[in-house]
């Protein structure tokens, strides 16, 4: 699976090189979105033939849900300290 | 957020269509889509490598706006990992794969149902639309108990898009430059660190 990762990097090396033309890389961002759609569409194909999930979807909602509100607030509470410590004072003297 | 509302539109109607048994056998049993990701990871590096305004952005590196992002990783991954010991249906890797999506929904859920299961893939979907719209509701509220830093940290990787604007008029512009550098340095790590969790 590092071969997702060399091809991304390859991607940003192109994109790089493309970075002054403006309309392919409109292109490329339509592409993308509809490249999602349609991978997503395929993931819904798989998870609505999987019974396990489906039967288990309350389950499943209730897991993702947690996990959300988990790594909100493990974010939340480490950068009020981080904000305390290094960015506060710098807004006081403003 | 219209964009996000239809990835999600897709997903569902994707469901309903497979469950509802309209899907015709070939599609359900497809090997294609490891390579329509090849494609999806090639597009998101073009988009990554010629956006301009990132790479302005990501010039203005200091050791300081590097805490950002870093208080998202180790806020996010750190704390679905402790999560994971407290349940006993998911490992730590697993929940911690999850965290480590950081609101980037799309591609986190796509990469882990690949690379992992269909099951924790839904799971990393689900958590990471719920991290996105909690920061578009709630961003005045964290910003008023954690200060100014969080709601650029709940909003992760989508800091430099979708929550950008509400994160901007909460916390004012020097936070909104801080959303957008975050942004584009989670979104570039999501691939990266996924990979290495699930790697476990």
């Amino acid at each position: 699976m590092h071969t997702v990762l060399i091809i991304m990097a390859v991607g940003i090396g192109v994109g790089y090189l493309m970075r002054s033309r403006k309309t392919w890389l409109q292109y490329t961002n339509k592409a993308t979105l509809w490249i999602i759609f349609l991978l997503l569409f395929f993931m819904g194909i798989g998870v609505g033939n999987n019974p396990q999930i489906m039967e288990n979807l309350d389950t499943i909602g209730f897991r993702g849900l947690q996990l959300a509100l988990v790594a909100i607030l493990g974010s939340v509470v480490l950068s009020w300290v981080v904000y305390r410590l290094f960015f506060k004072s710098a807004d006081d003297e403003r | 957020m219209k964009d996000s509302l239809f990835i999600v539109l897709f997903f569902i109607a994707g469901l309903l269509a497979s469950y509802s048994q309209w899907i015709p056998e070939f599609l359900l049993h497809q090997e294609f889509s490891t390579y329509i990701l090849y494609l999806l990871m090639f597009v998101v590096g073009v988009g990554l490598g010629g956006d301009k305004e990132a790479l302005d952005v990501l010039r203005k590196v200091n050791l300081k706006i590097l805490l950002v992002p870093l208080t998202v990783i180790v806020g996010s991954i750190g704390s679905t990992a402790l999560f994971a010991l407290l349940v006993d249906d998911l490992s730590v890797a697993e929940s911690a794969a999850v965290g480590a999506g950081f609101g980037y929904y799309s591609l986190s859920s796509i990469l882990i149902s690949e690379m992992h299961s269909e099951t924790l893939g839904t799971i990393a979907l689900l958590a990471n639309v719920i991290r996105e719209i909690f920061t578009l509701l709630f961003a005045p509220a964290l910003a008023l108990t954690f200060g100014k830093l969080a709601p650029v940290v709940s909003g992760g990787a989508t800091a430099m898009d979708t929550t950008l604007p509400i994160i901007t008029r909460v916390s004012g512009n020097k936070y909104g430059l801080m959303a957008v550098f975050s942004g584009v340095v989670l979104t570039i790590l999501v691939p990266v660190l996924v990979t290495f969790i699930l790697s476990f």
